[in-house]
């Protein structure tokens, strides 16, 4: 069996009051895709950044296709892990296909320039986020739910192994957010793997292969969709009354309203 | 480099080429065209060639080397903090420059030891600023940010200490220096060669920069060694900056107004942004310093008042018809 693309050894995240007592060893392997369900303040983001190799973790380490993460190059990590922020940072203006092609960073040298490829990637990149016609434009005057898509072409451009997106649906209207979605599910399907953070357990259950679920409290547990998705657990997991019905075959939770 | 970045850039070496034609043909004394070729080609008169060569040639060129320093140090600056109002001398380099430069003054020295005292003082101020920043946590832009401003209040405060116990007759010296003078400027061979390295140095990282802008997080997620890189700019910026105000003293200005101008006029890429901002930078400040020469011969202006003389309404109509900075 291959070695799994990211695996944490004893991992303990830095979050500060956070007690030491429960160390994860987790793998992620290509073709999983996995949600990452907790309450706020759980330390979802903390997790997405410590497995991005952007914050250290307070004890344990992360293994990347076999090798310690810090002993790969930082772009090599580039072509491996990709991120998509819950917050993007626009300062500065620049065009927006000139952001997507940032993508392609950790691909060339510092004296090389963007090839003819590279622009091709990037314009069907944003062709597939609905953003072929906003392509000349500053990035300044885009609308929220637009500014996130193009953080996903950004993403695709790059076509990290492992995709970790935090709230990737956040702006995104109904439609969008379908569309991102099983945008991530075809690129798992063809051999990538993605994790990402979801506040919808039914766009999680729907979406994804794979559950890790992070309480308050530093505990964690993880496992395919099918053995994780237990009500008691769940419930746990938001201090929250749940209830589930069926739709076309499939379990749907709904917060239950908490009567004083 | 990009090839469509290379009109835009011979566009621009040729506006500089002009600008340097005019500030040597131009001054107190105005030089026909044709006795500038005279000297140029090794005759006229002893007068014409003393003052072209000796007094013209080297203050022309020292305004176009400081000009393109104080652009690129700005550029950098503006990167570095994720701030488009950044400056050279956001982060109290001016001020440092200016106490020690003050206090060579009142020591009595001459203009290698003003230069010299000015160059030790921006780079006392940097690493202060650096340490002060750096503390027990990280240092974030707003974090280095506060500290330069802060930083640069007490060197304020400490100028205008020097100023008001100075004697009367030692006054325009220091006033002319804070404000940016390039009547001392003859030596234009070191902020030449501080320019073209740090060009040189810094085209390669044309790209990298364009990603730093989008904020570290992203930049290191697209493999971007941050620390390593800010501390490059960092360091890069305040020695362009210290060797332009060993030059010139503190011209304000220049660094702020000329990566906006380049932004609104010819785009965002830092690969065309560095090298058209040194160039002009240079074509600014050679002409303020004509202007400076000749506006009241045979008296002269500091070059500061006429940058921001000059950029400060050409900016405003620029900004005012563009729809996003």
């Amino acid at each position: 069996m291959s070695p799994p693309l990211l695996e944490t050894r004893d991992l303990l995240l830095d979050i500060p009051g956070r007690p030491t007592s429960s160390r994860w060893n987790w793998q992620i392997r290509a073709g999983q895709s996995w949600a990452i369900l907790g309450p706020n303040g759980a330390g979802k983001t903390t997790l997405l950044m410590t497995l991005a190799g952007l914050r250290k973790p307070r004890s344990g380490s992360l293994q990347l296709d076999g090798r310690a993460l810090e002993k790969h190059s930082s772009s090599a990590r580039a072509r491996y892990l990709g991120v998509l922020f819950q917050q993007h940072q626009d300062d500065f203006p620049a065009r927006v296909l000139d952001t997507a092609l940032m993508g392609r960073h950790p691909y060339l040298r510092s004296w090389q320039t963007e090839s003819r490829e590279d622009q091709e990637l990037a314009r069907r990149a944003l062709q597939r986020m609905d953003l072929e016609d906003l392509q000349e434009r500053n990035l300044q005057t885009l609308s929220g739910g637009e500014r996130q898509r193009l953080a996903l072409a950004t993403l695709l451009t790059q076509d990290p192994q492992l995709l970790l997106l935090d709230e990737p649906t956040n702006h995104l209207d109904l439609h969008h957010q379908m569309a991102v979605l099983a945008l991530v599910e075809e690129e798992v399907s063809q051999g990538k793997s993605a994790l990402m953070t979801l506040h919808d357990i039914n766009l999680a259950v729907r979406f994804c292969s794979h559950l890790f679920l992070l309480y308050p409290d530093g505990q964690a547990c993880w496992g395919t969709r099918e053995e994780m998705l237990e009500l008691k657990a769940l419930e746990k997991l938001y201090q929250q009354p749940l209830m589930t019905t069926q739709v076309e075959g499939q379990t749907l939770f709904f917060p239950r309203s908490v009567r004083k | 480099m990009l090839a469509q970045h290379w009109p835009h850039l011979l566009l621009l070496l040729l506006i500089a080429l002009v600008s340097l034609i005019t500030g040597l043909l131009l001054g107190s004394v105005s030089l026909p065209p044709a006795s500038v070729l005279a000297v140029l080609t090794g005759e006229g008169t002893s007068l014409e060639q003393t003052l072209l060569l000796e007094l013209r040639l080297p203050r022309v060129a020292s305004a176009f080397a400081t000009g393109g320093l104080l652009a690129t140090a700005g550029a950098l600056m503006q990167i570095l903090l994720r701030n488009p109002l950044a400056d050279p001398y956001v982060l109290g380099l001016s001020g440092g420059a200016g106490v020690a430069a003050l206090l060579a003054m009142l020591a009595g020295l001459g203009s290698l030891g003003i230069s010299s005292a000015a160059f030790a003082g921006a780079l006392i101020s940097t690493l202060l600023v650096f340490a002060v920043a750096r503390g027990s946590g990280s240092w974030a832009p707003t974090r280095l940010l506060l500290t330069g401003v802060v930083l640069a209040a007490g060197w304020g405060a400490l100028i205008s200490f020097i100023l008001s116990t100075s004697d009367t007759h030692q006054l325009p010296g220091m006033l002319y220096w804070l404000m940016g003078d390039l009547a001392q400027a003859d030596r234009p061979l070191l902020p030449w060669l501080v320019l073209l390295l740090a060009l040189a140095f810094l085209m390669p990282l044309g790209r990298t920069l364009n990603v730093l802008a989008r904020g570290s997080l992203q930049a290191a997620a697209l493999g971007v060694s941050v620390v390593r890189m800010e501390g490059l700019i960092y360091v890069l910026a305040a020695l362009l900056t210290a060797v332009a105000v060993t030059v010139a003293g503190t011209v304000g200005f220049v660094g702020l107004l000329v990566p906006h101008l380049v932004r609104l006029l010819l785009g965002y890429d830092q690969r065309l942004l560095l090298p058209a901002s040194a160039l002009g930078g240079g074509c600014l400040l050679v002409l303020a310093d004509t202007l400076a020469r000749t506006l009241m011969a045979p008296e002269q202006l500091p070059v500061g008042v006429i940058t921001a003389l000059l950029g400060v309404p050409f900016f405003l109509l620029l900004l005012y018809r563009s729809k996003h900075l």
